[in-house]
């Protein structure tokens, strides 16, 4: 009973102190405190949610328990009948093809599929009207056209309606209603272009399944009830019984990786950046907490003069920042969910995911028990302080001069160092890889101390040098800031992690954007050929030798080829890095060459004879084969059409994968697929982008070639893309409110140390206008360092986001660098201006009158 | 020098002082009038809340009375504008507080010195030189009986210790007019009566002259002439 009267008393004394003073002096922690749980909170549902969804529809995704896929050839009739021994299958082909309005004045690519009765097992094929319903999809409509369900944007291209009707081939099909979801689609190959689902017999007879051309085949099996066997122990039985290598698998316990490994980037970009601005929330919270002792220091003494105990002292403290942040978790917690049920539909749209209806208490939780260690460690140093210290003496010291640090014993650093461990550890555990967790906190950690070591260097040399410059105002300036060395710290770390993290986002934009840039379209290429037959290759390059509009034309050979074992390993035994996972994971296309391709950098080895016939050779990428610990001479298996070939790495290769030229990971020596069956593949650059006038011959002469246009598959790359950058864009302005009031609260929390000193400078005689160049310099000293360490570390963050993760060619966007340079000194002048004003206005006489010490 | 000795280094004429609160119009000094020799000790004593502190700030030019005559040495501070009277203070005035007003982030050292980099007194380049700035500093806290811990920062120095370096700073630039509001009004009797003698012996020294605002009669009988601030006028005790 004692004991609940005593934690009674502390509450009453805590809340109605707070109250009274009506939050002031923690007002700016709840706001802080507040934007970075929200950050936070809000990455982690809307994670959460797309995990969830992506577990709970994962038969729907795949399409059915398992899926088999093949580039070449069909199942056969074996493997048919396993398939049927497990339950019911639906086949559906994929392929690329142009299709054209009835009157071929439009032409457009296609992402065809060709589905049957059975589709599909999982899910439904949702429609935009009922038409459908009447009709047998799998019939004819009439004796000349196939029914077609098309994505809106397909009519729209073509400038069709629903009703009309296109031709695909050497078929006729009709409108008959627009795709609204596909409930497959995560699983589909990346869609350049939109899709058109047609009938089995629709493909078939439009001519386009000629041998060789790129047509996937997917076997989606769904296992019937009664058959007592799991997934796993299927996918086992098939590739015991048959030859495994020439397809890829995938089931319900081993999602796609590609779809995984959006869903991980994606992941760890927004929980790492929600923590970055959760920390630099928390290096806010600390200071905030810490001069919130200063300014309540005789409150504090008071209550010790009035023989409270330290232990009651201690809990009036942790009442109020328990409120405080309660407070601030209430609020984010509430527009956090808030704001993830505003962005669901606008993130369906982008994902083609069902989301929003998993509820889960785990992100709250998570979110809680970070803030909570957040907060417990943010404020250790203050509760040790007063926990150590004379707290009478607080009625007379300056407790502005002190560092609680100095108060530490040998025990209470190791207890702060669990408690970090513990925060760091958290984080950890809550990131998807742990390799890239490690690397962000090691990035973290290092830029804080490189932000450390930099304001502790600059204040060293002031401290050397500053006394001997002869200007007053430089010299005061320096003077004060080698003097109010913790300030100058905190501005600097404050200031650092904030614009660090804003210029990280803005360069990482910046590269993202400059591949859809009107610059960048200049180094594109025009279209992008398929199915190029071997007969075909000799005719389709005179055609457009012969065109007087053509810029550039390349060509080269392409096969599907998967990668079974590295130096006779299986593949599945090594340890492939996550990021280059999609070389080994599915089939990919090879090519042959006889010379080194234009657009690549032989970085090691030596180029093959133009006529070596010997053992198979093959060209590695550079970067890939570094990640893969594949080194010269070693050997690489792959099954290629259901072949084995077992080649020899004879060089690496840079390749330039922005601008859509053909970039092939391996590239073998001619005589390794001498008699092998093979299309070609090809792009064209067009001295005139506007004129496409050739399609119509071109598609009269070479009717099975698929092309597509790489301008509106830029346009559609770019559309995905602005989804990313309003993310990127919102998520930016949210850590740049937060920075800034984080800012704002450091500022206004010395405020009141600040307001003393000026009036100890004017009482020694140093003008208004003084005071203000002082300021002013001062924080165009804070903002000049910071905007130099962020830009860096900036920098060093984005380049390893576009180049690691993102596999994009990395550039130093200047501009961008200007703006946040610029944007770093504008806000520092803004600050100091008002600040300025704030300290000009004081009343000397009365701060001067006033007995602290 | 502002003035010969036989000239006043303070002339107070008719000043009027009021503070306008949200109550109303508070009136601190009603019609003062005072006159300081050079080369003097002046103390001015009264009861809590008669204005001393205000007389003392309106004489080092941070008050601004609105009527009357303040004139220090020949200058006529009420018609300086704010910048010239932060100017004037810089170089003609030093003043301590009783809660010394130190800078707690700066070393003793460069709490001394700093006054120095902005005035204007020191013309010369040698004047500006940080050997011979802080060499001054040095000699100034000998002279106070500062013990040489000069890269240590204020908050380590005792109460006493800290008012000494206080009236270091204020001597450092050499001041016309040493004002002092209640100097040892934190310390204990045997350390006040050190500081005392202490910024006696040093205004002395240095040929300033000393104006006292204290509650201390003590202090009062060291003094070449005492006031008595009483309900915003001043009385000559002594």
């Amino acid at each position: 009973m004692k004991l609940l009267s005593f934690l009674g008393k502390i509450i009453y004394v805590g809340i109605t102190d707070l109250i009274h003073r009506r939050y002031q002096g923690l007002g700016l922690l709840i706001v802080c405190l507040t934007l970075g749980t929200f950050t936070l909170i809000t990455t982690k549902l809307i994670i959460h949610d797309i995990r969830n969804s992506l577990e709970q529809e994962k038969k729907t995704i795949i399409g059915g328990n398992i899926s088999f896929s093949l580039h070449y050839g069909e199942a056969t009739k074996a493997e048919k009948e396993f398939f049927q021994r497990f339950g019911e299958y639906a086949l559906t082909y994929e392929k690329r093809g142009i299709v054209q309005a009835k009157d071929g004045s439009i032409k457009t690519t296609a992402e065809i599929k060709a589905i049957d009765r059975h589709y599909p097992l999982f899910g439904t094929l949702e429609l935009l009207d009922s038409l459908h319903n009447n009709v047998n999809f799998q019939t004819k409509l009439t004796n000349t056209t196939y029914p077609a369900y098309a994505d809106a944007d397909l009519l729209k291209r073509l400038t069709v309606q629903i009703g009309d009707t296109i031709t695909l081939g050497n078929v006729t099909l009709t409108l008959i209603d627009t795709i609204v979801n596909e409930p497959d689609a995560l699983s589909s190959s990346f869609q350049l272009a939109p899709r058109l689902i047609i009938p089995h017999n629709a493909l078939k007879n439009s001519g386009l399944m000629r041998e060789n051309n790129s047509i996937i085949k997917r076997y989606k099996l769904k296992i019937a009830p009664d058959k007592n066997s799991d997934t796993p122990s299927i996918v086992q039985k098939f590739k015991e019984e048959f030859t495994a290598e020439r397809w890829n698998i995938r089931h319900t316990e081993a999602m796609s990786n590609r779809i995984v490994r959006i869903v991980d980037n994606f992941d760890q970009f927004m929980l790492f950046v929600s923590y970055t601005a959760f920390i630099l929330a928390g290096t806010g919270i600390a200071i905030i907490v810490r001069n919130y002792l200063n300014i309540r220091q005789h409150y504090f003494a008071a209550l010790c003069l009035a023989d409270a105990p330290r232990s009651f002292v201690n809990g009036v403290l942790i009442v109020q920042l328990m409120s405080c942040t309660a407070i601030a978790i209430i609020v984010a917690f509430g527009f956090g969910t808030l704001i993830w049920q505003l962005l669901l539909p606008t993130i369906e749209t982008y994902i083609k995911l069902e989301l929003g209806h998993n509820f889960s208490a785990i992100p709250y939780l998570e979110t809680l028990l970070i803030t909570i260690i957040f907060g417990i460690v943010s404020t250790f140093p203050v509760f040790i302080f007063l926990y150590r210290s004379n707290l009478r003496r607080l009625i007379s010291r300056n407790l502005a001069a002190i560092s609680v640090w100095q108060y530490f014993t040998r025990w209470d650093y190791c207890v702060y160092t669990l408690l970090l461990t513990t925060c760091i550890g958290l984080l950890l555990i809550f990131s998807t890889d742990l390799r890239f967790g490690l690397m962000y906190m090691g990035a973290l950690i290092g830029g804080y101390i490189f932000l450390w070591f930099s304001a502790t260097g600059l204040i060293y040399l002031l401290k050397r040098y500053a006394p001997y410059l002869s200007f007053p105002i430089i010299g005061i300036t320096l003077a004060y800031l080698q003097s109010s060395r913790q300030s100058t710290l905190i501005n600097i770390i404050v200031l650092g992690i904030f614009f660090s993290l804003f210029s990280a986002l803005l360069i990482v934009n910046a590269n993202i954007e400059r591949i859809f840039s009107t610059e960048d379209k200049k180094t594109t290429v025009d279209y992008f050929f398929l199915d190029i037959s071997r007969s075909e290759v000799t005719p389709f390059k005179q055609f457009f030798t012969s065109q007087k509009n053509t810029q550039k034309l390349s060509v080269a050979p392409m096969l599907r080829g998967r990668i079974l074992a590295i130096n006779d390993t299986a593949i599945d035994q090594l340890n492939i890095p996550n990021e280059i996972r999609w070389v080994v994971e599915n089939s990919r296309g090879v090519s042959y060459a006889s010379a080194l391709p234009t657009h690549n950098k032989l970085v090691t080895g030596k180029w093959w004879e133009a006529d070596y016939n010997g053992a198979p050779l093959v060209s590695f990428e550079h970067d890939i084969a570094q990640k893969m610990g594949i080194k010269l001479g070693d050997t690489i298996t792959l099954s290629i059409n259901g072949k084995k070939i077992r080649a020899t790495i004879a060089n690496t290769r840079k390749l330039q994968w922005r601008g859509f030229n053909i970039n092939f990971v391996m590239i073998f020596s001619p005589h390794t697929f001498a008699n092998a069956p093979v299309n070609y593949i090809a792009t064209l650059s067009l001295n005139d982008r506007s004129r496409s006038d050739f399609l119509q011959s071109f598609m009269t002469q070479f009717p099975y070639t698929t092309f597509v246009n790489i301008q509106q598959v830029v346009k559609r790359v770019a559309q995905l893309n602005n989804a990313f950058q309003y993310s990127v864009l919102a998520i930016s302005a949210v850590i740049f409110l937060s920075g800034l009031l984080t800012l704002i609260g450091v500022i206004s929390s010395q405020l009141s140390i600040t307001m003393k000193q000026t009036a100890i400078f004017r009482m020694l005689g140093i003008t208004r206008k003084q005071i203000t160049q002082v300021t002013l310099l001062q924080y165009i000293i804070y903002g000049l360092i910071a905007a130099f360490i962020s830009i860096f570390i900036g920098i060093m963050a984005g380049w390893f986001v576009v180049d690691f993760i993102m596999r994009l060619e990395f550039f130093i966007p200047f501009y961008d660098i200007l703006t946040i340079a610029f944007m770093c000194l504008t806000i520092n002048t803004i600050i100091a201006l008002y600040l300025s004003y704030h300290l000009c206005g004081i009343k000397t006489s009365r701060y001067l009158s006033q007995d602290i010490r | 020098m502002l003035s010969s000795p036989d000239s006043l280094i303070v002339d107070i004429q008719d000043l009027h002082l009021h503070y306008e609160t949200s109550t109303g119009i508070v009136p601190v000094l009603c019609g003062i009038n005072l006159q300081i020799k050079p080369q003097t000790t002046t103390v001015i004593m009264g009861p809590s809340g008669s204005g001393k502190t205000s007389l003392l700030m309106a004489m080092a030019g941070l008050e601004k009375p609105q009527k009357g005559l303040l004139k220090i040495g020949q200058q006529n501070i009420l018609q300086f504008d704010e910048a010239s009277c932060d100017i004037f203070r810089r170089d003609q005035i030093g003043i301590v507080f009783q809660s010394f007003h130190l800078i707690p982030t700066m070393s003793v050292l460069e709490n001394v010195y700093f006054p120095l980099l902005f005035s204007t007194k020191n013309k010369t380049k040698e004047d500006k030189n940080i050997k011979s700035l802080t060499k001054h500093a040095r000699d100034i806290l000998q002279t106070v009986g500062i013990p040489d811990r000069y890269d240590l920062f204020p908050g380590e120095f005792s109460g006493g210790e800290q008012q000494r370096i206080a009236i270091a700073r204020a001597l450092v630039k050499k001041p016309t007019l040493f004002l002092a509001d209640e100097p040892t009004g934190n310390l204990d009797q045997h350390t006040g009566d050190a500081i005392l003698d202490t910024l006696l012996t040093t205004t002395m020294d240095s040929e300033s002259s000393l104006v006292i605002i204290t509650h201390d009669p003590n202090i009062a009988k060291r003094a070449d002439s005492v006031f008595l601030l009483k309900d915003g006028q001043l009385v000559q005790q002594q």
